[in-house]
């Protein structure tokens, strides 16, 4: 008797086993992509953008000379930071330094959406799907371009062109043409943290490819909150500014 | 098909591109009027629901601003339109209906525009 | 000595409980409870398919219902006519507390002497609850992502969007929102309830396109129920405001399928300072529009 008690609690172990292993088998076999939904928040902010690496950024005479145009603008007046005076969406990789939180949805099938609490924004990311021409995105530029994206093992690359032009790269104003295209590295590094590499391609402006590394803190404590232009916002004294 | 029903179909596919409510484009131009502008391009607006064009037009006491009301982007993409159609300091004439309350704007929408070179482009 | 003889318990057990296993997680999955599926996939949206989708239609059966406009003053969509109308609200509506009329009389009065009413979507404001009756042009227009834990409702335009957070209670104390705090369930296998309180009162949120204001005792229960097939929504919304309404009223929304999709970039403020702004309209439309949200001392 005392034989078969053993025996049955070996038998419900096995069947535990077993259906862990179904379970995993059946994701497998949907391949399952890596999880990376989830709300995120930054813990620090950067006005300039600073390329991984450090230094200037690589621009050509004529990125130098938008860039001066851009500061001077700024200052004078005579150019807007409409993202910030009128709340439409920043751009890439501006968007990407945001001191607000964002929320990474991967849902319906054939998309991954990103929202974002400041300027309520939405970036829509259509999953094993050909980049459009920069031809056929001419007459129909997004703030924050066209993008689409596929797993790479366990990182989401998101490769993004047909920008508007009248977004800047970061809050100084670094300039970019409408011709600038992006790739993101987004995976998951530790069990809380999230890093996006974005690696800017804008050749008229930039002489070389460089790149941006921005990292957040996954949190289940916080929800997306409306968000309206020149309205309270929420309390975003826990991110860092630096610089 | 009636007139009529062409019409309303016709206005359904063109508010498929204008998201924001156009009661000022039926009401607030004077249609039985055409007037021509010529100056220079200060801006050419690419963006929803209408493009724009602001016009710098010489006038008695210097120059006025003038702001013209166009179709949706996609509407001037069909007609060969794309952003960098129109740049600062292009010299063009434009013919427009004016807005019926004497301001510095009107709608060009199924009127012309002329270039410096002589290119003729439907609006 | 036979096969038979040869049988061991021990194993026989060690398989019974295999089978236990598998098909204790056959039953689990076809036991959950079945949810409408909004979404089959990112094409997939949902319009009001009809030309004055932006108003919201009276209850089935009859009883308290929104506010529609006079009939010596009916509303005429842009594109039914090119003699469109702006909304004079019926103030014999028996559903407005005195406050509420004496205000919307005002704002129809001032429409009436020339004026132009204020729209959410037309200065980039968020829907509010106003929410079914935001836009009415052709698709793809309302998306739903349903996700286990949330459902996050989209508009094309504009990029609006509020999350419906699934099987939780309200917060005790929610802060006002423009849009509200909305917690909701799957019913019938068919049907989304959205609960939301905690709706800012502000002088441009509204519940509808008349511009019925509300009060911060605001209730709304928002009943989304898919048609078998699957290609229409059937809505059917419940308010209460006891400092804004002397009943709780209901109204109705009807959307069709478009798999026209999927969404599309599409921002209000494109045309903020620019476009009609520039216009300036004369001196007797300058100072009409409401100003569009706008930031002069952004937070960082």
């Amino acid at each position: 008797m005392k034989d078969l008690r053993v025996w049955a609690g070996i038998a419900i172990v096995v069947a535990g086993v077993t259906a862990f292993w179904w379970m995993s088998e059946r994701s497998i076999a949907k391949g399952a992509a890596p999880d990376i939904s989830g709300t995120y928040w930054a813990t620090e902010y950067q006005p300039k953008i600073q390329p991984i690496g450090g230094g200037e950024l690589p621009l050509t005479e004529k990125g130098r000379a938008a860039y001066a145009k851009n500061v001077a603008g700024l200052k004078d007046g005579s150019v807007e930071d409409r993202a910030r005076k009128y709340c439409t969406p920043d751009g890439l990789p501006r968007a990407l330094a945001t001191p607000y939180p964002f929320e990474i949805i991967k849902a319906p099938p054939g998309q991954i959406l990103v929202v974002y609490e400041m300027n309520h924004m939405i970036r829509r990311i259509a999953m094993d799907a050909p980049l459009p021409s920069a031809e056929s995105l001419v007459t129909a530029p997004y703030y924050n371009g066209h993008s689409v994206g596929r797993f790479e093992g366990d990182t989401l690359v998101v490769r993004t062109r047909g920008f508007k032009d009248e977004t800047f790269l970061d809050a100084t104003g670094a300039p970019h043409t409408d011709m600038l295209e992006t790739t993101e590295r987004i995976r998951r590094i530790g069990a809380t943290r999230l890093e996006d590499v974005i690696t800017v391609h804008d050749p008229e402006y930039y002489a070389t490819d460089w790149q941006v590394r921005f990292a957040y803190t996954q949190r289940t404590d916080v929800r997306i909150e409306d968000y309206i232009c020149g309205f309270e916002h929420r309390d975003i004294s826990s991110v860092t500014r630096r610089q | 098909m009636t007139m009529r029903t062409l019409a309303l179909v016709g206005l359904l596919v063109a508010s498929a591109v204008m998201p924001a409510s156009a009661h000022h484009s039926f009401a607030m131009f004077d249609r039985t009027k055409t007037m021509t502008l010529k100056g220079t391009v200060k801006e050419f607006q690419w963006i929803n629901p209408h493009c724009w064009i602001v016009v710098l037009v010489p006038s008695a006491q210097g120059q006025k601003q003038w702001a013209i009301e166009l179709e949706s982007p996609s509407g001037l993409a069909r007609k060969g339109f794309v952003p960098k159609s129109l740049t600062a300091g292009m010299e063009i004439s434009v013919d427009i209906h004016p807005l019926k309350d004497g301001s510095p704007g009107g709608s060009g929408t199924g009127l012309s525009l002329r270039l410096a070179d002589g290119t003729v482009k439907s609006l | 000595m036979s096969k038979l003889s040869r049988w061991n318990p021990r194993v026989t057990i060690l398989c019974v409980g295999i089978a236990i296993g598998v098909a204790a997680l056959a039953l689990a999955q076809t036991a959950r409870a079945p949810i409408p599926n909004f979404a089959p996939d990112d094409r997939t949206s949902w319009y009001p398919d009809r030309l004055d989708g932006d108003n919201w239609l009276p209850p089935e059966g009859g009883g308290p219902g929104p506010i529609l406009s006079t009939p010596d003053h009916p509303y005429v969509p842009n594109d039914a006519s090119d003699q469109p109308t702006y909304r004079i609200a019926d103030l014999s509506n028996p559903i407005l507390q005195p406050w509420v009329r004496e205000q919307m009389k005002r704002d129809n009065d001032e429409v009436l002497a020339g004026k132009i009413p204020f729209m959410a979507r037309e200065r980039c404001y968020p829907p509010g609850m106003a929410w079914n009756v935001f836009r009415r042009v052709t698709p793809p227009m309302v998306f739903f992502v349903q996700q286990p834990t949330f459902v996050l409702l989209m508009y094309r335009g504009d990029n609006q969007f509020r999350h419906v957070y699934l099987n939780v209670p309200h917060s005790a104390h929610p802060k006002p929102s423009w849009n509200g705090e909305s917690v909701g369930h799957y019913e019938n296998g068919d049907t989304l309830v959205v609960d939301t309180i905690g709706v800012l009162v502000h002088r441009y949120n509204f519940v509808d396109n008349y511009r019925t204001p509300h009060t911060d005792q605001l209730h709304v229960v928002e009943r989304y129920r898919l048609s078998a097939d699957g290609k229409t929504i059937d809505v059917n919304v419940r308010f209460e405001d006891p400092g804004a309404f002397t009943t709780p009223w209901e109204a109705r929304q009807h959307y069709a399928k478009s798999e026209e999709g999927p969404l599309e970039e599409t921002i209000c403020a494109e045309s903020a300072g620019r476009g009609t702004d520039l216009f300036n309209w004369g001196l007797t439309h300058a100072a009409e529009l409401a100003p569009m949200p706008q930031d002069d001392t952004p937070d960082f």
